[in-house]
C-alpha cells in the first residue's frame, strides 16, 4: 500500500443549473490538482449541477451526464469524484457521486438520507440510493469511500463504507449557514465539524469533508472543508465563505497506529441485528 | 436592552453580507451599480455603509429624497452617511419629492394623509429605479426583517426593490450592525420611523417598539413558541403578542408575488418550482 495519499480538496461555487460553466470549473482544479501530484480529487455535493435545483432537478441529467463523460474523457492519472443529478432509472433522479478513476468511470454513490426538513426537500426529487450500492473503491491501493451530507448525521453511512473496508471516508456536503448570532462559528460550523471529528473517530479512518461555498437562491453554503485524522484531529481547514483548493497527505501509518490504539476492530453484530428490529 | 433576542455576529455578518451584495449585483444580476435611497435612519445608513464596501464608493448611488415632513436633522445624517461612505459628489444627489407628488394630486385629486404617504414612497421607488437605469445598478433596497414580517412598508413603494441585503436583521440587529460599521449613535439608536407624515413613528402608529415586537417575532418564528407561551416568557401582555403576529399574517400578500389563479396544467406559484437563479 502506498505509504501517502495525496488528496485534493475543491471548495467551489458551483453554479446553479449551469453545467457548462461547472464543468469548466471542475477541469480548472483538475489541471490545480495535476500540477501537485493530486491522487485523489474530491468535489463538493451536486457539484456539477448546483444544490437547491427545484424542478430543474428535472432536466438536468443528460448535461450532467455528458459533462462526467467529458472527466472521465480527460483520463486523468488520479481518482476524481465529482457530485452530479443522474438519472438512475427512466425519470428516477438520485443524488450521487461519481468515482472517475484513472479514466475508468468505476461506479457511483447515492445518497442514502434525502432530507426534506426545512430548506430541504430532496425527496421530493430524488429517490434515495441504495444500501448494496455504497461501494469502496481502490486506488493507488487506498480504499475510499463516500457519503453525502445527511448521511453523515446518521453513523450507519459511514459505518457502512467502513466495514466494507474504506480507510478514508468523504462526505461531500452542501451545508448552508445560519444563525449567524453570538461569536464565532455558527450552529451548522460547529455541529459539522463535531460530525466529522466523530465519524473519524468512530471508523479509526479519515474524514474528509467537502463542502460547497457560496449563494444559491437565499441560502450561502459557508465552505469551511475540512481534513480530520483517524484519532479525531482537524488536520487541515479550508477558508469559509470564499472558494479554496486544499490539498493534503493522507499517511497510511496514523490510519495504522489510531487502529492498533480503538476498539475499531470490534463490531457487534448483535447490536445491528437488534436496531433491524425497530422501526 | 435585546433581552431574549441573541447578538448579532456582527463582523462576520457584516463580511458576509458585503460578499453576499457583490456576488448578486456582479454575478448574479450583472449589473455595475447600486442605487440606495438615504434617508438619515439607521436602515439604509447601514444599507449606503454596505453597498459601498461591496461594490466600491464610485460604484455606490445614493439619493436624499426628502419630503415635507422630513425633519431637517434627518437630512443632515442622510448628508453624514454620503460622507462617510466616501461616494464621490457626481455619485449623490438631493431631490424633493413635494413637487412630484402634487403633480399627481393635480391630476387626481386630493388625498388623504396615508394615499399620500404611500403615494410619497411609490415617488421615491420610481426615481430610484430610474437612476439605477441610467447607472447600470441594482436598487438595493433598506427593508430590515422586523418591517418586512409585520408589513410595514409599502407595497411597490420602498418594498419595490431589487434586493434586501438586512432583510434578514431585527431592527434591534441593524443597529448593533450600525455601531459595528462605526455608524455614529444617533443614526445607530434614533428612532424608527418611516416619515411619511409629520410625527409619525413607527412605535405610535404600532402601538410597541421595536426591541419588543423584534423579540416577538424571534421567539415565534425562530423559536416557534406559541403566543402564550411568549406573552409569559416576556412579561407582556397577550394582545400584544397576538396583534403583532396578526400583523404578519395579514401582510402576507405583500411579501409574495401576486397570485395567479391556475388554468393550466403548471402555472405560476405553487408547482412554478424554478429558483431564482436560473442560468
Amino acid at each position: 500500500m502506498k505509504e501517502r495519499l495525496r488528496v485534493g480538496i475543491a471548495q467551489m461555487h458551483s453554479l446553479l443549473g449551469n453545467v457548462e460553466e461547472n464543468l469548466e470549473k471542475h477541469v480548472m482544479y483538475i489541471e490545480l490538482a495535476k500540477k501537485e501530484g493530486v491522487d485523489f480529487l474530491v468535489f463538493p455535493e451536486l457539484s456539477l449541477t448546483g444544490y437547491l435545483l427545484k424542478d430543474i432537478a428535472y432536466e438536468i441529467s443528460e448535461d450532467a451526464e455528458e459533462a462526467l463523460n467529458e472527466i472521465v474523457g480527460r483520463a486523468e492519472p488520479m481518482c476524481i469524484v465529482p457530485g452530479l443529478v443522474r438519472e438512475a432509472r427512466t425519470g428516477i433522479y438520485e443524488n450521487s457521486v461519481a468515482y472517475v478513476c484513472g479514466g475508468e468511470l468505476q461506479g457511483f454513490y447515492s445518497k442514502l438520507y434525502l432530507p426534506d426538513y426545512g430548506l430541504f426537500e430532496e425527496a421530493r426529487y430524488f429517490r434515495a440510493g441504495g444500501v448494496e450500492d455504497a461501494r469502496v473503491f481502490e486506488w493507488r491501493e487506498w480504499r475510499l469511500g463516500s457519503i453525502i451530507c445527511e448521511d453523515a448525521w446518521h453513523p450507519e453511512p459511514a459505518e457502512l463504507i467502513s466495514r466494507r473496508g474504506a480507510d478514508v471516508i468523504v462526505i461531500h456536503a452542501a451545508s448552508p449557514i445560519r444563525g449567524l448570532y453570538g461569536r464565532g462559528d455558527s450552529p451548522p460550523e460547529r455541529v459539522w465539524e463535531a460530525i466529522a471529528v466523530t465519524r473519524a473517530v468512530e471508523n479509526a479512518s479519515y474524514v474528509v469533508f467537502v463542502n460547497r461555498v457560496g449563494p444559491e437562491n437565499e441560502e450561502y453554503f459557508w465552505g469551511g472543508s475540512m481534513v480530520v485524522s483517524p484519532e479525531g484531529e482537524v488536520v487541515a481547514r479550508a477558508k469559509k465563505l470564499e472558494e479554496d483548493f486544499l490539498v493534503v497527505d493522507l499517511d497510511i501509518h496514523a490510519l495504522r497506529t489510531a487502529r492498533r490504539f480503538s476498539s475499531y476492530k470490534l463490531h457487534r453484530r448483535d447490536v445491528h441485528e437488534a436496531l433491524l428490529r425497530l422501526r | 436592552m435585546a433581552g431574549v433576542l441573541p447578538r448579532l455576529n456582527v463582523e462576520r455578518v457584516a463580511d458576509y453580507l458585503v460578499r453576499r451584495l457583490r456576488w448578486y449585483v456582479r454575478e448574479y444580476a450583472g449589473k455595475r451599480a447600486g442605487i440606495v435611497g438615504v434617508s438619515g435612519g439607521v436602515d439604509s445608513a447601514v444599507t449606503a455603509v454596505l453597498t459601498a464596501r461591496a461594490l466600491g464608493p464610485e460604484n455606490t448611488y445614493l439619493y436624499l429624497l426628502p419630503s415635507y415632513s422630513t425633519p431637517p436633522e434627518d437630512i443632515e445624517d442622510a448628508l453624514y452617511v454620503v460622507k462617510y461612505t466616501g461616494v464621490p459628489e457626481e455619485n449623490w444627489e438631493r431631490i424633493d419629492v413635494d413637487p412630484i407628488v402634487e403633480a399627481l394630486e393635480a391630476q387626481l385629486g386630493g388625498m388623504t394623509k396615508v394615499e399620500r404617504g404611500n403615494a410619497t414612497a411609490r415617488v421615491r421607488m420610481i426615481i430610484l429605479h430610474q437612476r439605477a437605469y441610467r447607472h447600470n445598478g441594482l436598487v438595493i433596497g433598506t427593508g430590515d426583517k422586523s418591517e418586512l414580517l409585520i408589513g410595514y412598508f409599502t407595497k411597490y413603494g420602498d418594498g419595490g426593490v431589487d434586493v434586501l441585503p438586512i432583510g434578514g436583521l431585527y431592527k434591534t440587529h441593524v443597529r448593533e450592525l450600525a455601531v459595528h460599521l462605526g455608524l455614529p449613535e444617533r443614526i445607530a439608536y434614533k428612532p424608527s420611523s418611516p416619515r411619511l407624515w409629520p410625527g409619525q413613528t413607527a412605535e405610535g402608529e404600532l402601538g410597541v417598539g421595536y426591541t419588543v415586537i423584534d423579540q416577538i417575532l424571534y421567539l415565534r418564528f425562530e423559536k416557534m413558541l406559541r403566543e402564550p407561551e411568549i406573552a409569559e416568557r416576556l412579561g407582556i401582555r397577550l394582545e400584544t403578542v397576538e396583534k403583532v403576529i396578526g400583523l404578519v399574517k395579514r401582510s402576507q400578500h405583500k411579501r409574495l408575488p401576486p397570485e395567479v389563479f391556475h388554468v393550466g396544467m403548471r402555472d405560476l406559484g405553487s408547482d412554478w418550482r424554478y429558483p431564482r437563479e436560473w442560468f
